[in-house]
């Protein structure tokens, strides 16, 4: 069964009230969703409550995922970010939560326990990182403030006193470049 | 493709990656709708923006967040949203005060749609959720009144006496109904005080567990033999002028658990009494820290400590009375410059 059939299949059963496919969906996730929350949020109180709302909405919403948007993590990585940054823009009023010392973030993941799934993740993830590194800084500021900050490009500008034209040019060449340098693993059979 | 579309099929890559604003967002999904390559090529971004968090430092979720996480999840069922739940409880302490009342009522014999106007205005100071009556309606029935009393004026005074006691009676029911409503008012704004000390413990307990996973996963880390450990700098002490003869070595190694100083001693001064070794480390114009005692009778002796390779420039060994202070007190025996 290749990778999308398996993902319908999953969030099938989780439509279906399927408690045990939610499990093994949340098992195959964790680590990511929680790193990527973590990431946009720092804050590891506000990281699990993002990540417990994503499930909450796949739980109750499950049926509202088209495969044609893309793969079942690119849908959940999409909800993940699109729930921190609603949560950074509220939370602003809001007082802050005990903050996690950046050695946490930096904790060695336990690889022992690791699935196949997991080493997968963790290869997939050098090979995103060296497209990246590849980049220009530049173009990796905008993806930072863009994709991690949650500013717009007109934002990314007015912050960065650049004209709009530049950020978006530095906006185009990066996805391009991250599009070609990782569009072998976006059509693979790896399940992330 | 007009300019304008063309413009903003520019932007798929922005679009993708979440960089556009709700309007253009909208008028770029609009485009989308008629162009299937277009939706494919932004399929095709989307999933490249969608392996970002892959590079990501891997990060441990707290300990427990699966377990809470799919409880909750799991127990949620479409919960009313908290304020939906105040709502109702509220409307049901109404109606128990409504009803409270009507039984109330019922015992003492009063009919409500027969009160007069002075009572209504005390019932409703006690619970402003029950609905008024039409102000006209009372000119009704005080009309109805007067011509049910002219109808029987012989037994007037016992009427008078009845009402007398109604009265009585259901102010004195509106007055319980009133403490009752504000106690049900205090007990909800209690429960609200008390949830919300709840759900800040539960995020005190869930920070505090995390801190000990985090520390156990540290000492379990710190307990395990190092691997591949490398040194990265070592650094000759030389006695000083009292002590020509000794001398030592301060090594920076760096396993897989961070740095660490090695220091080693030989030919040092014997020691007499209390006396005891001490080992500082130095940075330019900061005091001294303490990094550890130790004693030998050989003269020879050293330790190890872990340390932030750049927070020191300079080790020292001193002799000092005893292994108790926090500041050097005796003399210098030997040094070296750590980052020279």
């Amino acid at each position: 069964m290749n990778e999308q059939s398996e993902d319908l299949q999953l969030i099938r059963q989780i439509a279906g009230k399927d408690a045990g496919a939610l499990e093994q969906l949340y098992d195959a996730y964790e680590r990511p969703l929680y790193a990527l929350a973590y990431r946009l949020l720092n804050d590891a109180m506000a990281a699990e409550e993002a990540v417990q709302e994503l499930f909450l909405r796949i739980w109750n919403n499950a049926e509202r995922y088209d495969s044609s948007y893309g793969k079942l993590s690119t849908w959940m990585f999409a909800l993940t970010r699109n729930i921190s940054i609603d949560m950074l823009r509220r939370r602003s009023a809001r007082a802050a939560s005990v903050p996690v010392e950046d050695d946490y973030l930096k904790a060695i993941v336990d690889v022992s326990a690791d699935t196949e799934l997991a080493v997968e993740q963790t290869l997939q993830g050098e090979s995103v990182k060296a497209a990246l590194n590849e980049l220009g800084e530049e173009q990796q500021q905008v993806i930072e403030l863009i994709y991690y900050k949650g500013l717009t490009q007109q934002e990314v500008s007015d912050r960065c006193s650049i004209p709009l034209g530049t950020v978006k040019s530095r906006v185009r060449l990066a996805l391009k470049q991250l599009h070609k340098r990782l569009s072998g693993m976006e059509r693979g059979e790896s399940r992330v | 493709m007009n300019e304008r579309k063309e413009s903003i099929m520019d932007q798929a890559e922005a679009y993708a990656l979440g960089g556009l604003d709700e309007a253009e967002s909208a008028e770029y999904e609009a485009y989308l709708l008629d162009d299937a390559n277009e939706r494919k090529r932004a399929a095709e971004l989307r999933g490249t923006v969608g392996m970002l968090p892959l590079a990501l430092t891997p990060a441990a979720p707290p300990s427990g967040m699966k377990r809470r996480i799919l409880a909750r999840v799991l127990g949620s069922e479409a919960p009313a949203a908290p304020e939906t739940q105040q709502q109702l409880e509220q409307a049901r302490q109404t109606i128990e005060v409504d009803e409270f009342r009507r039984a109330a009522e019922a015992k003492s014999g009063i009919d409500g749609s027969g009160e007069p106007a002075v009572v209504k205005t005390d019932r409703s100071s006690a619970a402003p959720a029950v609905e008024e009556r039409p102000a006209g309606n009372d000119t009704a029935r005080g009309a109805a009144q007067r011509s049910v009393s002219a109808d029987t004026a012989v037994a007037e005074p016992e009427m008078a006496r009845r009402a007398s006691r109604a009265r009585a009676s259901r102010g004195l029911w509106a007055g319980a109904a009133t403490v009752m409503a504000a106690a049900a008012a205090v007990l909800g704004i209690y429960s609200a005080q008390l949830q919300a000390s709840m759900s800040d413990m539960r995020s005190d307990m869930t920070a505090m567990q995390q801190q000990t996973a985090d520390m156990e996963r540290q000492l379990a880390s710190a307990a395990q033999p190092p691997v591949g450990a490398k040194v990265e700098n070592s650094v000759r002490l030389k006695g000083g002028e009292d002590d020509p003869d000794a001398f030592g070595m301060a090594s920076m190694i760096r396993d897989e658990n961070g740095m660490r100083l090695v220091v080693q001693a030989e030919n040092m001064p014997s020691l007499s009494g209390s006396e005891a070794y001490q080992i500082w480390l130095i940075k330019d114009g900061q005091p001294p820290q303490n990094a550890g005692t130790f004693m030998s009778d050989s003269g020879s002796g050293g330790l190890s400590l872990a340390i932030e390779p750049d927070d020191y420039d300079t080790v020292a060994i001193t002799l000092e009375p005893d292994a108790e202070g926090k500041q050097p007190r005796g003399r210098m025996v030997m040094a070296a410059q750590l980052n020279g």
